[in-house]
Order: structure tokens, then C-alpha cells, then sequence
């Protein structure tokens, strides 16, 4: 199994606060890995390590280390890391002042992609993976204003996958979505493993079941205990996750 | 409640006297200026634009504002050009790093720059840029300008910015945008409403300035200057020398500077209102 | 730990940073290296009360004097005239009126000073002399505040007429941003207490009366370093006097007044840049003293 980002004994301290302990976690690639635990354990926290997003407003400390392709993330320059890892964020933000079309071409244009056709092709394929395409065709010009939070959050997807990043990070993208949209995001999820490795954070038990094929359980900043669902749910039967699945 | 309802009565029509009486003053001032400001402007029409300032031994005031409104234009212009980079620098630094001291920091110096009084930025410009070039000159007037527009610009721009989702800039990070690229495409495109609205709003202020350009931009009334090392002068420093002029003419012809000033000062100003906010 | 490239980005930021702390600096540098200089020439007759250029004295007294009395009287007029029309515009004027008015104080508190002083010296000095300031010598003469003769209308009674006419519409957005801080609730509770109208205004002011002082602290740091209006309107003539029709003169109009000329007179620049320093103190403390006041009324606002 090949791990596309590998934590080896990884220790996060944030504003003095020490947040993670002691990780040494695989991402699988083209699998979708679900983070699970309860809120405050540091799932986040490890999720926006991978694309160094951390270091940004915060003073913080790190032990250990976290591989990206066998590199240490911290050799790779910060803006080329991030331009190969995706991310979807819990409240959809996909940039007010750009149409739906813009916002999906957005990254394709920074990258210095200059061929309309080109991009007309790329911004259509990230819609319809997305599965935004249908809805949204003939109104790609107009504002993210007229859209609806799950209609966002599916346009933030498509924006994040236009440049076909080798891991996407997805933190609670459905926790403030509706279930039919949560629906149709968790199947574009799905459809988009073959092309890119899913890292999802999820307080939603259900979801991971629903979706996972890695599983690490964070608890307090340490990892508890990772594997496949036989591993982690059948086999263990760890107190938390019971604790976790009856809320 | 009789004694109550008189006290509330009497209140009411002191409150009211005294703001008719202050609504009367301001008024009277701006009408005044229209009163004796647009006959000037009708006899000159548009030559007041471009033409040179009458003689003193002119019968009647014909002439124009030409050097000053360049000197004004060009002085206020550079100054913007200066201190819209180094504002709209700062106040994103300031917000990315608000937690950090630096941003206070930032703060303080701005809020003690502004409080320097402009007749003493004037002196400074003076004593250092104008001494060691031997001559005043649009340059120093422009420092002078910058210096007071910095302040005004950076206070703007912060309150701007920092009302901007953090998610937002997030997302741009997450994407592999560096500081520069979330700033120019992100920062200022959700709020290029405010920034241009705040921008054109101090550049009304700052064509109104007086103090700061009478030690350094000179009195050159009559002939154009357009090189940067000249002296030239402003509408403002026209108006405060003419105000004073023992001749007749002179002062005939500020109230026709004074009212093409009040007219552009609040095209600008009223301008700078009629924006169209980015829906977040 | 985590390194950082440094980007040109980075470079102007780091450009920018240095140029404003440059600017203050050069600032406070020139102000303190000339007033050291100011001490120095002329010593103690910086503080007496004479000027005389010819022989080196440059007594800053009286400017200084003028500069406090204009300030105080000015804000006195300031007072009268934006607390009742703010009140006004938020009490008593509704809809696309009160918007009107509001734009029009807005536009009007950023007005160029010059044309103020402009109208001052060129209209508003006669008739306040004819219509306002002679009757009040003829009838209240015996008061010593009116016992001058007011020869022309360049006086401290008509410049801080103007600097008030000036000033009031800035006076009123800040006092009309702390009337709408005002929690809800209070207001609610008072009217359900039967109060009239007035005497919840009353009970508002009473509530903001810190924010209110903090306007106008701020007020008079802008009326002290006011240049333009003082300079054509106040009189300029070198008089210490306790009648309010009489000419005075402050420290900006000395400043243009005098600037510039010591190679004629040896000390008159250093003697003014010291006035300049003394004006910056006053400005900074008006400034400093209406920001602590102002961020204690906003914490004691939380409910």
C-alpha cells in the first residue's frame, strides 16, 4: 500500500497549546481515508497540516515529520505543496466576487493555463464531477450569490479538483449541508478516488461508514487506532467509537 | 407632570433654536459661496480651468486657475500613488498579522502620523527636502500630501480588510497562492468597492489641503510647471494668498477659486458614496 | 523553524513598514534637533511674552496663550451647535431627510478649511462685526469679555465662529456614531417607564456623555493645529487680551506668519519649529486623552 502523505511520529504544538501527539498515520493513495473523533481532537489540526495551512496565523511547533510523496512537506516550497493538495473547507467559500465559471477557472488561470478551450474543458469536467454541471450550465455566469449551501460546497469541490490535485482534503464539508445535497457530495466523493486520494474529517459516524475505506480514529491529539473498517470497527470495537456512534 | 412636560417642551425648543441657528450658519457659508462664486465662473466659463490667474491691475477678475489646478492634480495625484501602495501594504500586513505585535505597532504609528499637524509636516518637508534642493517644488508638496494621505488611507483599508471572511483567504491559500497573489486577487477583488470609495474619497481631502503645501510647493501662480523640481502652487494656496490680497481683483477672483474648489472637493466626496458593495 | 523564502512581495512590505517609521522618525528627529537649538539661542526668552525679531526675542507666550483660549472658546461654539443637531438628525428628522442631512454632514466635515477662512475673512468678518459684534460691545460693554472696540472683524469672536461652523459637522458624525451605540434595551426600558421624548434624550445624553467629551477632545486637537482660518480670520496682531472681540494670534498663524526666514533673523526658524513641538505635545494629549475616554465608554456599554 502506498502512503501519497505519511506522518512519522508527527507532534503539533499551536500557540503553546500541544494539539497532536505522537502520530505516525499512512494515507493510502486512491482510497478514501475518513479522520474520525470527537470535536477538539486535533482531526483538523492534522487534516491542515498536510498542506501546511497551520503555519499561516499561528506560531506553532512541530516534532517529527510528514512525507508527501516520500519528501518532507516542510522542503517542499509552501505554495507548490498546496497547488497538488486540494481543499474543501466546512463552510463553502467559493470567491464572491467571481461567477461560477471563475471561480472553477481560478486555479486553472494562476497556473498560467491560457487556452479557453482548454479551460472550457477542464472547468466542465470539475462541474460535473462535482456534480454541479447539470445545474449550473447554463447559468455560469452569474454569482455564487444565487447558488444554495450545498450548491456552494459542490462548486468549492469543483474548484478544488479543476487542477486534478494528487490528494484532496476535505475538513467536515457536510456538516452544515442538508442531506440530499449531503447525498450527492458523498457520491462525487466516491467517483473522484480514482483520480485523486480523499482525506475527509467527518464527526459523523454514518458518513464514514458510508464512505471510508481507511479509517483513523484521533482522540485528544493521539492516534488511537487506524485501519480498515474490519480493523476499526468489526475487529476492535473501541469504546469512543461507540461513545461517538450513539450521539 | 405639568412641570415635566413644560421642562421636556422648553428643552425641545432650545435644542431646536440652537440647531437652526448652527443649520443657518452653514448654510449661509456654502450659499454665500455660490452667491459670489458663480458670477466669477460665468464670466470666465472654462478659461477659469486652464487660464492664468488676472493681473493685479485687472478691472475685472478674468483668468483662470490653470497652474494651481495642475499643481493641485499633480501633487494630490503622486501623493495617492505613494500611499495607496504603502497603505494598502500595510493594512493587509496588519490584519494577516493581528495577533502579532507588529500590528499594533502599525497601528500606533499610524494614528501619531496623522496627529502630526500639517503646518508641521510642511516645516519637516521644508527643512529637508526643499533646503537641500535650494528651491520648493511639486515633489515636496507631493510628500507633503503623502505623508498626511498615509494615515488616512491605512485606517480605511484596515477596517476594510479585516471585515474579509477569513475563509476566503484561506481558500486562496489552500490553492497555492503566495501572500502577494491572495492580496492582489483575493483581498482586493472582494473588497475593491471599499478600497476605490476610500481612495477617491481622500483624494478629495487631500486637494484641500492648505497647510502642508505652503512651505513646499511655492507660489508659482502664473506659468505652468510641469516638472516635478518646480515650484508651483495649489487652488488652496491660491485662495490663502489671494484672501489676503490688498487688491480688489485678487479677492474677487478666490471666490471663484474657492466655489471651483467646494465643486470639485464635492463631486469627488459624493462620488466616492455611490458604490456597489460585493455581495459576500 | 518553518523557513520562508523571502519574495519580492515581501520586500515592499518591509519598504513600506520602513518608510512610515522613517517619516515619523525624521519627524520627531527635526522637531527635537531644532527645539534643542530654540533652547539654546534663545533660552529663557522663548517663554516670555514678547517678539522681537530685530533683537532675537522670540516670546512664545502669547501665541501659545492664543492658541488655548481660541481652542476653548471655539469648542464652547462647537458644543452648542453639534449636540442639539445631532440630536436633531437622529431624534427628530426621519427618513430621506435624515439621509440628506446625514451625507451633507458627512461631505461637509471634510470640507477644505481654506474655503471656510476664505469666507470668514471675506464676508462673515463684516457682518459678524456690524450685526453681532458691535451691538455686544455698545450694550454689554461693561462686561470685561466685551469691552474692546472691534475694529475690524478679525477677531477671536469671529474665528471661532468659523472654526465652529468648520468643525461642527465632524463633531456631529462622532457624537451620532456613539448615540446609535447605545444599547437597544436601555432605550426600550425608558420609554416603558412613561418618560417623554425629551427626557429619554436627556437620560441618551446622560448615557454617552463620555463619548461626547471624547468628540470633542478630538475636535479641539484639529481646532489647535488649524492654520488656515486662524491665520486670515483671527488677526494675527501679537495681543493678550481677556475681551473676545479683540485680535488674537496662535501658533499656526505665527508659523506662516514667520516661517522661513532665518537667514534674515538668526533663531526665528529654531524658536518655531520649539512652538511646533510644543503644538504637537498639546494635539497628541487632546488626541491620547480623547481615546482613553472614548475606549472606556465603549467597554462600559457592554450589557
Amino acid at each position: 500500500m502506498m502512503c501519497v502523505l505519511k506522518a512519522e511520529d508527527f507532534g503539533l504544538w499551536i500557540n503553546g497549546v500541544q494539539i497532536l501527539k505522537n502520530v505516525d498515520l499512512c494515507i493510502p493513495e486512491h482510497k478514501i481515508t475518513v479522520f474520525i473523533g470527537p470535536s477538539g481532537s486535533g482531526k483538523t489540526s492534522m487534516l491542515r497540516s498536510f498542506n501546511r495551512l497551520n503555519e499561516l496565523y499561528n506560531d506553532i511547533k512541530i516534532q517529527g515529520d510528514i512525507l508527501f510523496k516520500g519528501v518532507s512537506i516542510f522542503d517542499w516550497d509552501p505554495q507548490e505543496l498546496r497547488s497538488k493538495i486540494g481543499m474543501v473547507f466546512q463552510t463553502p467559500n467559493p470567491f464572491p466576487h467571481m461567477s461560477i465559471y471563475e471561480n472553477v477557472a481560478f486555479p486553472l488561470k494562476i497556473r498560467g493555463i491560457k487556452d479557453k478551450e482548454e479551460v472550457r474543458e477542464r472547468v466542465r469536467w470539475a462541474l460535473e464531477e462535482a456534480s454541479l454541471w447539470e445545474e449550473v450550465k447554463n447559468r455560469l455566469h452569474e454569482y455564487p450569490g444565487i447558488l444554495s449551501g450545498g450548491q456552494k460546497q459542490r462548486l468549492s469541490i469543483a474548484r478544488a479538483i479543476v487542477t486534478r490535485p494528487e490528494v484532496l482534503l476535505l475538513d467536515e464539508p457536510t456538516s452544515s449541508i442538508d442531506p440530499a445535497n449531503t447525498m450527492i457530495i458523498e457520491k462525487s466523493l466516491i467517483g473522484l478516488k480514482k483520480e485523486t486520494t480523499i482525506v475527509l474529517v467527518t464527526h459523523s459516524i454514518p458518513q464514514a461508514k458510508r464512505i471510508g475505506e481507511y479509517f483513523a480514529l484521533i482522540y485528544h491529539g493521539k492516534l488511537v487506532t487506524e485501519g480498515t473498517y474490519e480493523e476499526v470497527f468489526v475487529k476492535e470495537k473501541n469504546p469512543i467509537i461507540a461513545m461517538m456512534s450513539e450521539s | 407632570m405639568i412641570n415635566r412636560r413644560l421642562k421636556s417642551k422648553l428643552f425641545f425648543t432650545g435644542m431646536l433654536i440652537l440647531s437652526i441657528i448652527a443649520l443657518l450658519l452653514m448654510f449661509s457659508v456654502q450659499l454665500v459661496l455660490w452667491l459670489k462664486g458663480l458670477p466669477v465662473l460665468l464670466l470666465n466659463g472654462l478659461r477659469i480651468l486652464y487660464d492664468i490667474p488676472p493681473l493685479p491691475s485687472s478691472s475685472q477678475p478674468i483668468g483662470g486657475l490653470g497652474p494651481s489646478l495642475i499643481g493641485s492634480l499633480i501633487s494630490a495625484g503622486l501623493a495617492m500613488l505613494f500611499a495607496s501602495i504603502v497603505s494598502i501594504l500595510l493594512a493587509y500586513v496588519s490584519v494577516e498579522l493581528q495577533h502579532k505585535r507588529i500590528s499594533s505597532v502599525l497601528k500606533l504609528t499610524s494614528t501619531a502620523l496623522y496627529g502630526i499637524p500639517t503646518i508641521t509636516v510642511s516645516m519637516i518637508v521644508y527643512s529637508t527636502i526643499c533646503l537641500h534642493m535650494g528651491r520648493q517644488s511639486i515633489l515636496a508638496g507631493a510628500l507633503a500630501l503623502t505623508i498626511v494621505a498615509i494615515p488616512m488611507e491605512f485606517t480605511y483599508f484596515e477596517s476594510i480588510f479585516s471585515s474579509i471572511p477569513l475563509t476566503y483567504k484561506e481558500a486562496g491559500y489552500s490553492m497555492g497562492l503566495s501572500r502577494g497573489q491572495v492580496l492582489k486577487k483575493i483581498v482586493l477583488g472582494i473588497g475593491k468597492a471599499g478600497v476605490v470609495s476610500s481612495l477617491v474619497a481622500v483624494f478629495a481631502r487631500i486637494m484641500g489641503e492648505t497647510a502642508p503645501m505652503l512651505f513646499t510647493i511655492g507660489n508659482n501662480f502664473s506659468s505652468f510647471a510641469f516638472n516635478l523640481f518646480e515650484p508651483s502652487s495649489t487652488v488652496t494656496t491660491l485662495i490663502f494668498a489671494y484672501a489676503a490680497s490688498p487688491y480688489k481683483v485678487q479677492v474677487d477672483f478666490a471666490w471663484g477659486a474657492s466655489l471651483v474648489l467646494y465643486i470639485i472637493y464635492m463631486v469627488f466626496s459624493l462620488a466616492s458614496k455611490l458604490v456597489k458593495e460585493v455581495e459576500l | 523553524m518553518i523557513k520562508r523564502n523571502l519574495s519580492v512581495f515581501d520586500f515592499f512590505v518591509l519598504a513600506s513598514i520602513l518608510t512610515i517609521f522613517v517619516f515619523l522618525a525624521l519627524t520627531g528627529y527635526v522637531l527635537i534637533y531644532h527645539s534643542a537649538e530654540a533652547i539654546k539661542i534663545s533660552g529663557i526668552s522663548l517663554f516670555s511674552v514678547k517678539w522681537d525679531q530685530y533683537r532675537g526675542i522670540y516670546g512664545l507666550a502669547i501665541p501659545l496663550l492664543g492658541s488655548l483660549v481660541l481652542t476653548m472658546v471655539s469648542l464652547l461654539f462647537v458644543a452648542i451647535f453639534s449636540i442639539p443637531l445631532a440630536i436633531l438628525t437622529n431624534e427628530y428628522v426621519r427618513g430621506r431627510f435624515r439621509r440628506v442631512m446625514e451625507t451633507f454632514a458627512d461631505v461637509s466635515a471634510g470640507l477644505p478649511t481654506v474655503i471656510y477662512a476664505f469666507i470668514g475673512v471675506a464676508f462673515l468678518s463684516n457682518y459678524l462685526r456690524k450685526f453681532v459684534e458691535s451691538p455686544l460691545h455698545n450694550f454689554l460693554g461693561f462686561i470685561p469679555l466685551f469691552s474692546c472696540t472691534p475694529f475690524s472683524g478679525a477677531n477671536l469672536f469671529t474665528a471661532s465662529i468659523v472654526l465652529s461652523i468648520a468643525m461642527t459637522p465632524f463633531t456631529i458624525l462622532l457624537i451620532r456614531e456613539a448615540y446609535l451605540m447605545i444599547p437597544k434595551i436601555y432605550i426600550d426600558a425608558a420609554y416603558s417607564l412613561g418618560l417623554f421624548k425629551e427626557e429619554v434624550i436627556f437620560l441618551k445624553l446622560s448615557m454617552i456623555k463620555k463619548a461626547i467629551i471624547s468628540s470633542l477632545l478630538f475636535s479641539a486637537s484639529r481646532v489647535l493645529t488649524e492654520t488656515t482660518i486662524v491665520s486670515l480670520v483671527a488677526g494675527g496682531q501679537f495681543l493678550a487680551s481677556s475681551c473676545l472681540l479683540s485680535p488674537v494670534i496662535t501658533i499656526p498663524a505665527l508659523i506662516v506668519n514667520n516661517f522661513g526666514y532665518s537667514n534674515i533673523y538668526y533663531g526665528i526658524d529654531e524658536a518655531l519649529y520649539f512652538s511646533a513641538l510644543i503644538l504637537f505635545l498639546i494635539s497628541m494629549t487632546l488626541n491620547i486623552l480623547g481615546f482613553i475616554l472614548y475606549s472606556r465608554w465603549k467597554k462600559s456599554l457592554v450589557v
